[in-house]
């Protein structure tokens, strides 16, 4: 059984981890070439990026980032633990504390 | 040999295409009022443009994309859609001004009501886009522009005095009118550092096919291309500040301004003018026309180019056509054309931070730069000058919109 | 060549050409099959404007809808699989031919309902 989403829905979108805590924005979808396919092995959550809608804050920081002010930091939510429901919020079906964070001093952009 | 005509080329038809109706009308304005006091701003904002230019194409050697293609690669659509449709916006105000321009011109010489002229010159302006290429474009506009260096013969004719002029590089508030004085600094500094310029100037670097053999040139170019450029934008100042300041002269409209160059050169200083203000904006027109073409057709993936017939490019000719109509009819329903130039101006101080912010992240992105990345240097002037200019803008225009109440 | 693929930095709002070189337009949407058991497959790389404008919000994309069914041939969003990727770097190129395809209705409607009326345009 499967269905296809439209996934520049749910990028940029905030993700809650299985708590219901806040993990951060969907940041990035990291796919691996099978053959002729495309197959996804993790998400990235956290982050910096302007993609879901313009904000000054976001762009703030973003320039911040060329001075060195500031971190990036969020998580790496593995395939098999993302759910993405129609309401187009992600949810991540295990806890923060399960998951393997990151931490980089500049975004690696969107 | 060929790479140094190329430097040469693009250094001259970057002085010949600096002038446009933005500078004419701040330099003439802050001339007039304030004498040299305002050298400063000019100085200022080239600075910034330099950097800026440079950055550009560099950013299009380097990369392969165009400045607004890669912004929205960068940022996602919607985190683009905002800045994207400012500067649209502001280029469509700022064209209005620039076929104002050349109506104005065309009032003087004639006598016939610049609203009058709108469609003929918006129809003009068209017609060469429809029908000519990149490079008649580019070239044959700017060294018509070169009559703009009668106002450097000027400021000889009319004996300028070296200290004087220096002490205007220095930023000092007059003695009153300071409201005015700060709307015309940021005034000057948004005509100087106009979006449309490094973003036409980094979609010419593609049609042009510059590759990495044009770093080193495209330093040049833009460096002393826009500082001889530069000259004559403080020349007007300067003209200014010696033929109407002491009469008493305020630059409201065009028609004063035209006196400036009597002085100097008698009855064909009035023609020199004319000529000078119809051809810097006719220059400007196109540009900004295909600048704006540009950026649509970059940020939806459209095939673009000058060099292409319209047939083959429908929806970049399509778009250049809508922009062009739109700005004449502004130009038609009668607006002050002195007034809607300096607040161009001003606005596009205000969302330079919009286009010129995210451009700065891309030139640091060692993804699209690679070894060519901003200095620490380059990406503090940049950000200081486009900030300190955004929030001068935003303090100046209400007071400016009160005082002349 | 580099296995692995970024979608969000590197796939999503990168410039596609066409077989010819020619511009088709930017990947506007990503279609992506959740299968039970299974990695995430993309299924499918959209290019159609209405897509786009559908990321900033329904409302936006019914405005956008209406207007390009003025030029819109079928109404059917172009789609390519990964499959038909023949190069992958600054642009995407894929192996298709772009003339007849939707994101052509809009140029090929100018063509003859504007440009090709104006002399010169040819």
């Amino acid at each position: 059984m499967s269905r296809v989403i439209e996934l520049q829905r749910y990028i940029g979108k905030p993700v809650r981890d299985a708590d219901g805590k806040d993990l951060g924005h969907l940041h990035e979808v990291r796919a691996h070439r099978e053959g002729a396919e495309l197959l996804v092995h993790e998400f990235v959550v956290g982050g910096a990026g302007l993609f879901e809608r313009f904000s000054v804050a976001q762009l703030a920081f973003e320039v911040g980032f060329i001075f060195g002010i500031g971190r990036v930091q969020g998580f790496v939510v593995p395939w098999d633990c993302m759910e993405f429901p129609e309401d187009g919020k992600p949810r991540c079906t295990r806890r923060a504390s399960e998951l393997k964070r990151f931490s980089a001093e500049r975004p690696e952009g969107k | 040999m060929k790479k140094l005509l190329g430097i040469t080329l693009g250094i001259v038809t970057s002085i010949g295409g600096f002038l446009d109706v933005g500078s004419i009308a701040t330099s003439a304005q802050a001339g007039a009022a304030f004498g040299y006091s305002l050298l400063w701003a000019v100085l200022l904002g080239t600075i910034c443009v330099i950097f800026l230019v440079e950055m550009s194409g560099r950013f299009s050697i380097v990369s392969g994309h165009t400045i607004v293609d890669a912004i929205r690669k960068r940022f996602g659509f919607a985190g683009f859609i905002v800045p994207f449709a400012a500067t649209l916006l502001v280029n469509l105000l700022v064209l209005a001004s620039e076929l104002g321009g050349i109506c104005v011109a065309l009032q003087l010489l004639t006598g016939i009501r610049f609203q009058l002229w709108a469609l003929p010159v918006g129809l003009a302006v068209w017609l060469l886009l429809w029908f000519a290429t990149f490079d008649v474009v580019e070239d044959g506009t700017a060294l018509l522009g070169l009559v703009t260096l009668c106002f450097l013969v000027a400021i000889f004719t009319l004996g300028a005095q070296p200290r004087e002029l220096a002490a205007g590089f220095v930023p000092r508030l007059p003695s009153e009118e300071h409201a005015h004085y700060l709307f015309i600094a940021v005034s000057i500094i948004g005509a100087t550092i106009a979006p449309y310029l490094f973003l036409f100037y980094s979609s010419g670097a593609i049609e042009d096919k510059w590759d990495k053999s044009f770093i080193a040139p495209n330093r040049f170019i833009a460096t002393f291309g826009m500082s001889f450029g530069s000259i004559i934008s403080m020349a007007v100042i300067v003209v200014a500040a010696l033929a109407l300041k002491p009469e008493g002269i305020r630059v409201e409209e065009y028609e004063q301004a035209a006196l400036m160059l009597v002085p100097a050169f008698g009855r064909w200083g009035f023609y020199l003018f004319v000529a000078s203000l119809a051809i810097a904006c006719f220059g400007a027109a196109l540009e900004l026309s295909l600048a704006s073409a540009y950026s649509v057709s970059q940020a939806f993936g459209w095939n673009w180019g000058e060099n292409l017939k319209p047939r083959q490019a429908a929806r970049f000719s399509m778009a250049y056509t809508l922009f062009i109509a739109l700005a004449a009819l502004i130009v038609l329903s009668g607006l002050n054309p002195m007034k809607l130039t300096l607040f161009s101006m001003a606005i596009t101080a205000v969302i330079l931070p919009l286009t010129a912010l995210p451009f700065l992240v891309l030139m640091n992105d060692a993804r699209y730069m690679r070894e060519h990345v901003n200095s620490h240097f380059s990406n503090i002037v940049v950000l200081l000058i486009v900030l300190l200019s955004a929030i001068l803008a935003v303090v100046a225009i209400p007071l400016e919109i009160i005082g002349s109440k | 060549m580099n296995k692995s693929v970024d979608l969000v930095r590197d796939v999503l709002d990168t410039q596609v050409l066409d077989r010819e070189q020619r511009p088709l337009g930017k990947v506007d949407g990503i279609g992506l099959e959740l299968r039970e058991g299974a990695q995430p497959r993309v299924a499918y790389l959209e290019v159609d404007g209405v897509t786009a404008w559908r990321r900033l919000g329904e409302r936006v994309a019914r405005w956008a809808q209406k207007l390009a069914r003025c030029w819109e041939r079928d109404g059917h969003p172009f789609r390519f699989t990964w499959s038909q990727v023949r190069d992958f770097g600054i642009d995407i190129e894929i192996e298709v031919d772009g003339e007849r395809s939707a994101p052509f209705d809009l140029e090929h409607w100018l063509r003859e309902k504007v440009v090709g009326r104006i002399p010169g345009g040819r």
